[in-house]
């Protein structure tokens, strides 16, 4: 990698949170024609998979009666498919099910890109398309004469080429780091409850269906793995698991720490000596 | 496999700009994203919005979003001596300071784009938000955007986008009062 490379980056509010692009390129008019067309892929992966957008596939699942069935894009499958098996892996912990019934139970997924509502609820797949729509930005480019990009998502990052620092917040000290991880041909998703951003009585953004209460707050997980879609649905998984999450690490290859106050832990932790590296 | 593939390191995140994270970074100047939106051949006339206390009103009752500031940088745009629309450059309040953002209208008053120029923010890395944004191009001042019923434990990048699209609701309301012909 030459140093004359040089990084463009542009942001925009997309995903509920804000999508910073970055290449390194040596030309101004095709890098930026590049970036927007790597915002147009998450917008369109946005558009399939928005519970707020009227028109989104997922839209139109929530509003199909018990036995209905409907044909979507093979993006929504696959993150239906994705999902699925961490659901099961989890034991259900991790469900696209609003009212955390396991996925199964609520979707079934046919031949021909077809779905069928098996019971009634509302899904969201707020916790795995960000990641998803991270890495069709970065599958597309990697498929230009990019030599180098990241793509972060409000702490769903992916990158490829040079090594991408990132800083992780501590959770319990904002304006503070608590950890630096290299980033090069793989994504790290971070998923937290910090402290003082919330009022007591509604700490749960994240709720674990096991108990129905939300995850404790002050508490981070970042997990690291080869895709973005993976690392930010096993964050979930993560927070509300936590020890037993290592199967479900060692299946994907992946790793990841816990920050709870100043106690960091790593995970896996028994590992397995046929793992190796994530990439 | 052990734990070095991260380092503990506990470093003020406001002092620093950091490579694949949203921080403090400066994005594209007013030039840039002239061009972007409109292209090289596009001519840009200023012709700034200025909101007496009443205009300040009108807008704050059609947006319902309070307006800060009552001189809004706003350029004509002309192609081929036609009117190809307009660009408007908003500020917001992000979680601790300002983003600073330019917005691309059609002659019609709809969205064509929306680039972030500057954003300030010291808490930068960001948690996820099950809640998802309503898409913001192809919008008008008819339809109001939403985050959603009830938005949770929110983090920096997340309240700078609900701030955002609390800024775009103004900026189309500005638009709808004072632009549209």
């Amino acid at each position: 990698m030459t140093s004359s490379l040089k990084l463009s980056n542009r942001a925009r509010p997309l995903l509920g949170t804000i999508v910073e692009i970055g290449v390194h390129t040596s030309g101004w008019d095709v890098t930026h024609d590049i970036i927007s067309t790597a915002f147009n892929k998450i917008e369109h992966i946005q558009s399939l998979m928005s519970r707020f957008d009227d028109e989104s596939e997922v839209t139109k699942i929530n509003r199909l009666k018990v036995g209905q069935e409907l044909v979507v894009s093979s993006d929504l499958i696959r993150v239906l498919e994705i999902s699925n098996d961490i659901s099961t892996m989890s034991g259900g912990v991790f469900s696209i099910s609003m009212e955390s019934a396991p996925n199964t139970d609520v979707l079934e997924l046919q031949t021909n890109g077809r779905v069928k509502r098996l019971q009634d609820g509302l899904i969201d797949l707020g916790g795995i398309a960000k990641g998803y729509a991270v890495d069709r930005a970065i599958d597309y480019l990697r498929s230009t004469q990019v030599e180098s990009a990241y793509v972060n998502a409000g702490g769903d990052v992916r990158a490829f080429g040079v090594p991408h620092s990132i800083l992780v917040r501590h959770p319990s000290r904002p304006n503070k780091s608590v950890a630096s991880i290299n980033l090069s041909d793989n994504a790290l998703a971070t998923s937290a409850t910090y402290f003082g951003e919330v009022n007591a009585d509604q700490s749960g953004r994240i709720v674990n269906p096991m108990t129905g209460r939300p995850v404790k707050s002050g508490l981070s997980v970042s997990v690291m793995a080869s895709t973005c879609v993976v690392a930010d649905a096993l964050t979930k998984c993560m927070l509300m698991l936590e020890d037993r999450v290592d199967p479900i690490l060692h299946e994907f290859n992946a790793r990841g720490f816990l920050v709870h106050g100043d106690q960091v832990t790593s995970f896996p932790k028994i590992i397995d000596s046929s793992v190796s590296h994530a990439n | 496999m052990n734990d070095d593939w991260f380092k503990l390191i506990g470093v003020p995140l406001t002092t620093l700009v950091m490579a694949g994270q949203v921080c403090a970074a400066e994005y594209l100047t007013v030039e840039q994203a002239q061009k972007l939106m409109f292209g090289n051949e596009a001519s840009f006339e200023q012709s700034d919005v200025k909101l007496n206390r009443a205009a300040k009103k009108a807008v704050e009752a059609a947006s319902g979003v309070k307006v800060e500031r009552r001189v809004i940088p706003t350029w004509k745009v002309f192609d081929g001596g036609k009117l190809s629309g307009y660009f408007i450059v908003d500020e917001v309040i992000g979680k601790h300071d300002y983003i600073t953002y330019a917005i691309a209208l059609t002659p019609s008053g709809e969205i064509k784009q929306l680039e972030i120029l500057v954003y300030r923010e010291n808490y930068g890395y960001e948690v996820r938000n099950p809640r998802w944004l309503a898409q913001f191009v192809g919008y008008d001042s008819q339809t109001s955007l939403d985050l959603g019923e009830e938005v949770k434990n929110i983090s920096g990048a997340t309240m700078s986008c609900r701030h955002l699209t609390e800024g775009v609701n103004r900026v189309l309301a500005t638009y709808d009062l004072f632009l549209k012909t």
